[in-house]
């Protein structure tokens, strides 16, 4: 599976790129939106990890730029975030995300909630957003 | 607020002594306790592998460095928990004087984390325009 890993946190973003590593993912990352432009343009990973607050943009501009605003050509994306606002929840699901993981998470949890997602993914069927707060 | 007050508020000194939240304190330690675990989970990994390559009769010290770094995986798991879950329940007013301790850590890479979580400013943030990034 590749996955994408949009985190400007080095701390986070290399725990989750060793920790999806170790479960046998292909991973990338960056730590700007500009930098997952230029991944994004080499590809579309299989499943997105996605930071809502980066230095540059707010991160849903990245999911909507992916999609091109639709959520019928989503890549699964976990959105994470230190808090998230009703705005936002909404703006992420309309987006396609599957969940909006908030911090302070665990690894476990990171790779919880890409098992839920892969599980509800592996017959292609719709899915319906969540939003987990730990 | 009076004239003369106002001014006395501008002309404050700088905090000699930078301080942090100790909720956000709290917080970095367990992001880089979950990191310490997550190379742990790496090198156990890779022990594994190499278990799996050497012959049986060679395995038990191996095995026993297997069983090593899986308790000190477990173990940095619940610190890091333990620290996440304190972080939750601090006061967000605490304060806790940062500086002396970060100028203490000897690893280079583990500073420049803590410094730039803890309040202070990335050095070497890359340039927005191409970021960090790892490509497929």
């Amino acid at each position: 599976m590749r996955i994408l890993v949009v985190e400007p946190d080095r701390a986070i973003l290399e725990m989750l790129q060793l920790r999806l590593g170790v479960a046998g993912h292909e991973v990338a990352s960056a730590r700007t939106a500009a930098a997952a432009f230029a991944t994004l343009m080499r590809g579309r990973p299989d499943v997105l990890f996605l930071e809502l607050s980066l230095p540059d943009a707010d991160g849903l501009e990245v999911m909507a730029a992916l999609n091109g605003g639709a959520a019928s050509a989503t890549t699964p994306t976990i959105v994470t975030g230190a808090r998230f606002n009703k705005r936002q929840v909404s703006r992420a699901i309309e987006l396609g995300a599957e969940h909006c993981l908030l911090k302070p998470f665990g690894a476990a949890d990171a790779l919880d909630r890409l098992d839920q997602l892969l599980r509800r993914r592996a017959p292609h069927t719709p899915t319906e957003a969540s939003v987990v707060y730990l | 607020m009076g004239a003369a007050e106002a001014i006395a508020v501008e002309a404050a000194p700088e905090e000699p002594h930078p301080t942090a939240a100790v909720r956000k304190v709290l917080d970095t330690l367990a992001w880089e306790i979950e990191l310490a675990g997550a190379r742990c989970a790496m090198l156990d990994s890779v022990i594994g592998g190499v278990i799996a390559r050497t012959p049986s009769a060679e395995r038990d010290q191996l095995m026993q460095s297997l069983h090593a770094v899986d308790l000190l995986n477990q173990h940095l798991h619940g610190l890091a928990a333990f620290s996440r879950n304190l972080s939750l329940q601090a006061s967000a007013r605490a304060r806790i004087p940062v500086q002396a301790a970060l100028s203490d850590l000897t690893l280079g890479s583990l500073a420049e984390r803590l410094a730039t979580s803890l309040g202070g400013v990335e050095r070497d943030l890359p340039d927005i325009d191409s970021g960090d990034l790892d490509l497929f």
